[in-house]
Formats: structure tokens, C-alpha cells, sequence
């Protein structure tokens, strides 16, 4: 997952914590090595290694992708479940980025979900591209498990996996998980707090990195339809939603918006915090 | 570029079909407000027409991040009603000069005197700046201030905190310092000197206009005040804690009650003596009357503990309270309250209060017309042997935007007379009033 | 020494022992109660009656603040 997951429970009870407890991380890395694209053993990895040959995926990567289309669409292409090609054109790590704009044509003949042929189950990605659910697989992970705590307990429980969170059961003792974000400025370091009772919270954007383009400051949410960041997104985009999934889905989405990150969010009537 | 339409309904069929179901219940999420706010509303009422007062309060507290708050109060008080004087009553009536308004009253054959004329504003406000420095220690430090037409009062006060033993233990230390400035209607009185009489002008110096803004007449008066407060808060177990503390307070000035007085009465029949039995005394012929004296310094130390325990889901508390000063007064407080969680959202919290004083060396009832003037005397009934109970009840209710609660107290205060003040008249008298209170008080808090 | 001093005397000193000797310390994870908001006493709650008794009473303060004044005493 790439960052660190863990579950809070309140309860008295030893043996549903731990059971619960079990249940998440064993989910969390099921879902982590099916879909990594750097485990040789994963099914992305199979589907990336293809060569343009037709691959059979269960139901639950079917849905994945259902959903990773849905998402393109939604963004108006925007969001591409086979933008990860990009990575080779812009340096992720720390410090300004050196980036090849030169390298952006020839990546972007490989990308684009409308040179996919997916009918579902079979999935038939061109030589050459590479899918990503690595967008769309922390929500969905954070769903998993909630979905399943629900069956299991009535006990308050939160599930965070590296700020993307979602929570269950009753609201605790003190009537709310009070969640630290980076979405609200306060005055010096500290992060602003969100009282949830119910639903989910996911975070876009990364406050601490950015790419400086010409002496712009650009995030490092990238456009797939013209393989550029997207100008004037705002730092860190926070949004609370009932399912993880869609609370991260807001987030993108509004962040691929840019500028009019905010007017989407109000358009769409979701309790936002955005930072610019 | 705006996407064209609200892809809200979109999205949740989309993310139906990838889990399977979406939960009814919309998100809850919303803002820890930064400001908490806590409003109090008291009104204190005692019997026999005696004090009354209604109290605005407000609390302000802003947290800036982990280390860094401050908090900020403001008190505004009004008070009328009656209250001793310090005189004993007696088979006549008795006329007195009002302290407040200058205006003299009369008090009926067999009653204990009350002035009448008790009117008073107050506002107070205190601000507070806590800052957290190294792992596990804290500062604060502030200013508070008080005024009202005869009185009024700055000072500032500093604490320090430091946390350790995983947190389980808190040692602190703090010291506040207050200036008064004391400014009696009529100027402040020569102690032990008779009150003038009803046809006297009022006032033991000065004008004795009785401005209305505040004391006229002589100079104003000043004391100040010294506390040290020294303490630790100790987890005992899951379930239990202990605080200790220890205080020290010294003050020097005027300590003096410019309104108070002590009736002189003859040592055989109990009946008042007169003015002219007391030398160098002026005008006509009336009740003796003496206003009171206090020592200039006066030093106390106090020790407390508080022990509170939490259940399941209930929680109660208990303290106890031991003062003594150097006026000869050692009083016992202790207190118990029962935390009833009925709900999350509601609570009932009852309490008892046990409160019991000796009196101060110089305090007395009455003085005799045969012995000498004391160097102090007071008939201040507040310094006299009193024992008192409280009993109450707090109600709270939590809402969704804050909490409401509701107090209602009941006080009952019993006075003892100095030994061998209930001598001929006087002892077909009640010489201290006994006096009960009930206090409301409504409060709500929220965040904001 | 009356008797109300004498019980009291003693469990102020029972529990100053308790707190002396029974100290184990608590862990974090084990603080949970204390936690709980209705185990702080009530600062504005407590101000408000200081004020009171101050007024009708000879002593003052002596439980967890210094400072203040007013013309009542």
C-alpha cells in the first residue's frame, strides 16, 4: 500500500479486535500483491506483461476495472487507469523535478483507455501500455474491510489505511473520530481536525511535494490527455463521502479540475477541505 | 474546464457495482471548531430580602495547535439585597446610615440590622496565554482585573506544569499577585470610632456627598495580595487519581470592611450603650456604634486533596480542604459529588458540600462598654464560628451543536455568637441570622 | 480533634499512602477512564462557587488556583 494501515477498535472485547485486526491486514496485503505492478507474481503484472494478448481476469479485478472506466469517463479521460507511463517522463522523487517533456509524444501513443479493448472478462491491453490500479486500490482495500467489519460488529471501528479512512459501527464514546488533516491551514505546523461520525475521508494531493515548471508550481496529478500535471490544483483536497471509494474518487476528480477544483466540489454538494 | 453535469448519482452506481452495496447513512464530517465557549448564567438569591445577585459569566478558550492556547473571561455581576451590618439587635429599633447610598434606615425592634442599601456592579475578566515547552512541561501565564464602584482590582499570575512517570504524574507551581484599590462611599472610616449619628452628616471624613461614582471623600485605600500554590496530580490506577496541593497567601493593606460595624452594648442588661459614654465622641446623643478593625496583614495556608474515581460509567469525586490563617481562623471544607452518565447525552450529577469555620481572634459579636477597645474587632458574621452545607444537583444535556446544563444549589450557613455575648437583652435575640441561598445556574457550552 | 477531622485526617493520609506506595505506573493505553470528560472537574463550574463561598465564607481558594479578587470579603 505504500504507506501505514492500521484499525482502531473500541471495544472491550480482546477477541473481536483481534479478529478484526487480522481480517484487515490480511486483506490489505492480499489486495496489495494482486494488484502491485512491481510484484512479478501479481495479476497486473501478468496483464502488463500480456505483449497485446487477450487476459481472463476474475470478477474482482473486472469490477476494478468497471470501475477504473468509469472514472475515465466521469473525468472526461482525465483519469486513465493506463497513465502510469508518465512516471517515465517526470522524477517522483524528492526535490524539484528534472522532467523530459520530450519523452510526453511518444508515451502518450501508449496511453488511453479508448485503445483498450475490455469486454469484460477478457481484457486486451496494446504492447506497449500498462494498467495502474494503484488510484483506485487503497479505497477500495479501506471498503473491503469495512464492509466486512460491518458484518462482523456493531463496535465503533476505524480503518485508515495512510489517511484514506472510513468508519463503522456505532460513532465512539466522544461521540466522533477526531481525524488530523492536512487540507485545513492553521497557524504553525499542526494540522487542522475533522470530527467524523460517519462515512469516510480520502486525501488527494501531497502538500509536501510539488514540481516547479519554469518557476510555476504545478501538483503531480497528472492530465492523461495531455500527459502534463494539472495547472493550478490545489495543494491537498480532502473530501468526506459514505465509502472510501467514492470520497477518493471526489478528490481526483476535483484535483484533475485544476482551477475549478472548488466550484466541482460545491457543484457536487460533498463536505470538502481544500488547501491551495 | 468544468465537467458538464453532477456526476454525484453516476459515481454511486458506479461504486455500487465495484462493492456491492453503498451504506444508507450520508457522511458525517465536519470541522473541530477552534473556539470553545462556555456561558453561564447564576442567579443567587438569599432569604430574608438579603443578597441577591444575577451573574453573567462567559469563558472563552482557543486551542492555536497542540501546545499553544489561550483562554479569556469575562464576568459582569449585579448584586442588591441587604446584609449585616455588624450590629446586634435590641428591644428598640435602630437607625443606621446606609453604606451605599448615604441614605440612613431604620431596623425594627428584635431584628438583626441589615443594610438595605447594597447596590453593586461588578465586571471582571481574566486572559490566560499556555505554552508547552520541552516533552512534557507547560507555562501559563496572565493578567486579571475587577472593578466596581467602591473596588477595584488587577493582578497577574503565572503557573508552571511539568508532566512525567509516562504521564501519570503532574507536579505544578504557581504564584498570582493582586493590587486593590479600595474606594469606600464617604471615604474610609477612622476605625473603632463611633458611626455618626442619624442627623450627623454621614461619613467618618471628608464631604460625604456619596457620589455616585465611586468612593469620594478621603483617600482611597489599597492592599495587596500574594498567593503560592504548590501541587501534584497523581494517577493512581486505571480508575483513580489523586490531586494534592498546598497554598500559601499573604495579604497587606486595608483589609478592612468600611461598612461593618460592632454594637457596644452594656455588659449587664445587653442594652446599647450611647455616644457620649464614649470619649471624644461628637454630636447628639445615639446608639454607640463602632466601625471595625482588622489586623494589616493577614497570612493563610491551605492543604487540599481531591480524590476521583471512575466507573464503568459513572464517576465520583471528593475533597477535603483545610485552612488556617493567622487571625485565629481554621476552617474544613469537604465536598462530594456523584457523576450519574445517564446516556451519551445526558448526565446527573448531585453534590454535598460540608463547611465548617472557627472564628477569628478579634471577632466579636458585641463589645462591652466596660472594657477597653480592643486593638481589632469585627462583628463581620463572615469571621464568626459558622458551619454550612450545600446540597445540589447538576443536570446536563448534550446536543449536537453544544451542551446545556443546569444547576441548583441550596445553601444553609449557621453562625455561633462569641462566648458570652448573649447577656441580659441580647440573649432574647437570635445574634447571627442563620442564612440559606438557592443558586440556579444556567449554563451552555459549544464549540465554535 | 473532633471526629469529622479525625476520619477525615485519615483518609487523606490513606490515600496520600496509596499514592506513595501503589504506584505502578499506568500505561497509556490503560488511561481510557481518565480520559473521559467527566473526569476533569468543571473549571467555570468551580470558579463560579470559589466566587460564592469566598463572599460568605472566611477562606478562600486553596484548590488548584491563586489570584483574583473582589470587593466581597
Amino acid at each position: 500500500m505504500g504507506s501505514p494501515c492500521e484499525l482502531l477498535v473500541e471495544t472491550k472485547d480482546e477477541a473481536l479486535a483481534l479478529r478484526v485486526a487480522r481480517f484487515a491486514a490480511h486483506e490489505a496485503r492480499r489486495i496489495d500483491g494482486k494488484f502491485s505492478r512491481y510484484r512479478h507474481d501479481s495479476l497486473v503484472h501478468a496483464i502488463n506483461s500480456s505483449h497485446g494478448r487477450p487476459t481472463s481476469v476474475d470478477d474482482e479485478t473486472a469490477r476494478l476495472i468497471d470501475y477504473g472506466e468509469a472514472l475515465w469517463k466521469l473525468s472526461e479521460r482525465r483519469f486513465d487507469l493506463t497513465s502510469g507511463l508518465l512516471r517515465q517522463a517526470w522524477n517522483f522523487d524528492e526535490g524539484p523535478v528534472a522532467a523530459h517533456p520530450k519523452k510526453i509524444p511518444a508515451l502518450l501513443d501508449h496511453i488511453g483507455w479508448q485503445r483498450v479493448t475490455w469486454e469484460p472478462p477478457t481484457l486486451t491491453l496494446p504492447e506497449g501500455m500498462e494498467i495502474d490500479l494503484g488510484g483506485i486500490g487503497k479505497e477500495y482495500a479501506v471498503d473491503r474491510v469495512a464492509d466486512w467489519v460491518i458484518t462482523e460488529t456493531d463496535e465503533p471501528v476505524l480503518v485508515n489505511f495512510g489517511g484514506d479512512l472510513r468508519c463503522t459501527g456505532r460513532p465512539p464514546a466522544n461521540g466522533a473520530w477526531h481525524v488530523g488533516i492536512e487540507s485545513i491551514e492553521l497557524a504553525g505546523e499542526a494540522a487542522g481536525r475533522i470530527k467524523l461520525g460517519a462515512g469516510a475521508l480520502a486525501t488527494s494531493g501531497d502538500a509536501k511535494r510539488h514540481i516547479e515548471i519554469d518557476g510555476v508550481r504545478h501538483g503531480h496529478i497528472f492530465d492523461a490527455r495531455t500527459g502534463w500535471p494539472v495547472r493550478g490544483a490545489p495543494r491537498s483536497i480532502t473530501v468526506a463521502a459514505p465509502t472510501c471509494s467514492q470520497a477518493g474518487s471526489y478528490s481526483t476528480l476535483a484535483m484533475l479540475q485544476g482551477e475549478g477544483a472548488e466550484a466541482f466540489l460545491q457543484s457536487e454538494g460533498v463536505r470538502y477541505w481544500l488547501l491551495r | 474546464m468544468q465537467l458538464k453535469k453532477p456526476i454525484g448519482a453516476s459515481l454511486a452506481a458506479a461504486t455500487c457495482g465495484l462493492l456491492g452495496a453503498l451504506p444508507a447513512a450520508p457522511a458525517a464530517a465536519q470541522e473541530v471548531g477552534d473556539w470553545d465557549i462556555d456561558s453561564s448564567l447564576l442567579l443567587y438569591g438569599e432569604d430574608n430580602d438579603r443578597v441577591k445577585d444575577v451573574s453573567l459569566d462567559i469563558a472563552i478558550h482557543r486551542a492555536l495547535d497542540e501546545d499553544r492556547s489561550f483562554n479569556l473571561n469575562f464576568t459582569v455581576d449585579s448584586l442588591t439585597g441587604a446584609t449585616p451590618n455588624g450590629a446586634a439587635p435590641t428591644n428598640e429599633p435602630q437607625t443606621f446610615t446606609g453604606a451605599s447610598s448615604g441614605k440612613s434606615y431604620t431596623v425594627p425592634a428584635g431584628e438583626v440590622p441589615l443594610d438595605p442599601s447594597f447596590l453593586d456592579t461588578r465586571i471582571a475578566g481574566s486572559a490566560n496565554w499556555q505554552q508547552g515547552f520541552g516533552e512534557a512541561s507547560r507555562w501559563n501565564v496572565g493578567l486579571t482585573f475587577s472593578d466596581e464602584y467602591d473596588y477595584s482590582h488587577i493582578g497577574a499570575n503565572a503557573r508552571l506544569e511539568h508532566d512525567f512517570n509516562l504521564k501519570n504524574t503532574t507536579v505544578y507551581l504557581g504564584v498570582a499577585y493582586g493590587q486593590d484599590e479600595i474606594n469606600p462611599v464617604g471615604g474610609a472610616p477612622v476605625p473603632l470610632t463611633p458611626l455618626p449619628g442619624p442627623s450627623d452628616t454621614p461619613g467618618g471624613e471628608g464631604e460625604g456627598e456619596g457620589e455616585d461614582d465611586g468612593g469620594g471623600g478621603g483617600p482611597s485605600q489599597s492592599k495587596d495580595v500574594t498567593d503560592l500554590l504548590v501541587g501534584v496530580t497523581q494517577i493512581l490506577s486505571r480508575r483513580s487519581l489523586l490531586e494534592l496541593s498546598f497554598s500559601y497567601g499573604r495579604s497587606s493593606g486595608y483589609l478592612n470592611d468600611p461598612y461593618k460595624i460592632l454594637s457596644v452594648v452594656d455588659p449587664v442588661t445587653g442594652l446599647p450603650a450611647y455616644t457620649d459614654q464614649f470619649p471624644g465622641a461628637l454630636g447628639i446623643r445615639s446608639f454607640l456604634y463602632l466601625y471595625e478593625n482588622r489586623p494589616d496583614s493577614r497570612s493563610k495556608q491551605s492543604a487540599f486533596a481531591e480524590w476521583r474515581y471512575a466507573f464503568d460509567r459513572d464517576s465520583m469525586a471528593v475533597n477535603f480542604r483545610y485552612m488556617t490563617d493567622d487571625w485565629g481562623v481554621r476552617s474544613e471544607t469537604a465536598e462530594a459529588r456523584y457523576r450519574w452518565n445517564i446516556n451519551d447525552r445526558s448526565y446527573l450529577e448531585p453534590n454535598l458540600r460540608y463547611y465548617t469555620q472557627t472564628a477569628a481572634d478579634f471577632y466579636h459579636t458585641v463589645l462591652f462598654i466596660d472594657r477597653p477597645v480592643p486593638q481589632f474587632a469585627s462583628a463581620d458574621y463572615r469571621l464568626a464560628d459558622l458551619d454550612a452545607y450545600t446540597v445540589g444537583f447538576k443536570y446536563g444535556h448534550l446536543t449536537d451543536r453544544g451542551e446545556f446544563s443546569v444547576r441548583l444549589e441550596y445553601y444553609k450557613q449557621e453562625g455561633t455568637p462569641s462566648p458570652g455575648s448573649a447577656v441580659g437583652e441580647l440573649a432574647n435575640h437570635e445574634l447571627i441570622l442563620p442564612m440559606q441561598a438557592v443558586i440556579a445556574q444556567f449554563g451552555y457550552r459549544f464549540k465554535f | 480533634m473532633t471526629p469529622f477531622r479525625i476520619a477525615l485526617f485519615t483518609l487523606f493520609t490513606a490515600l496520600t499512602g496509596a499514592a506513595a506506595t501503589g504506584c505502578t505506573a499506568v500505561q497509556p493505553w490503560e488511561r481510557d477512564l481518565h480520559a473521559r470528560a467527566d473526569m476533569t472537574p468543571d473549571a467555570q463550574d468551580a470558579a463560579i462557587d470559589d466566587h460564592i463561598y469566598f463572599s460568605k465564607e472566611a477562606s478562600s481558594g486553596g484548590r488548584g488556583f491563586a489570584g483574583g479578587g473582589c470587593g466581597c470579603n
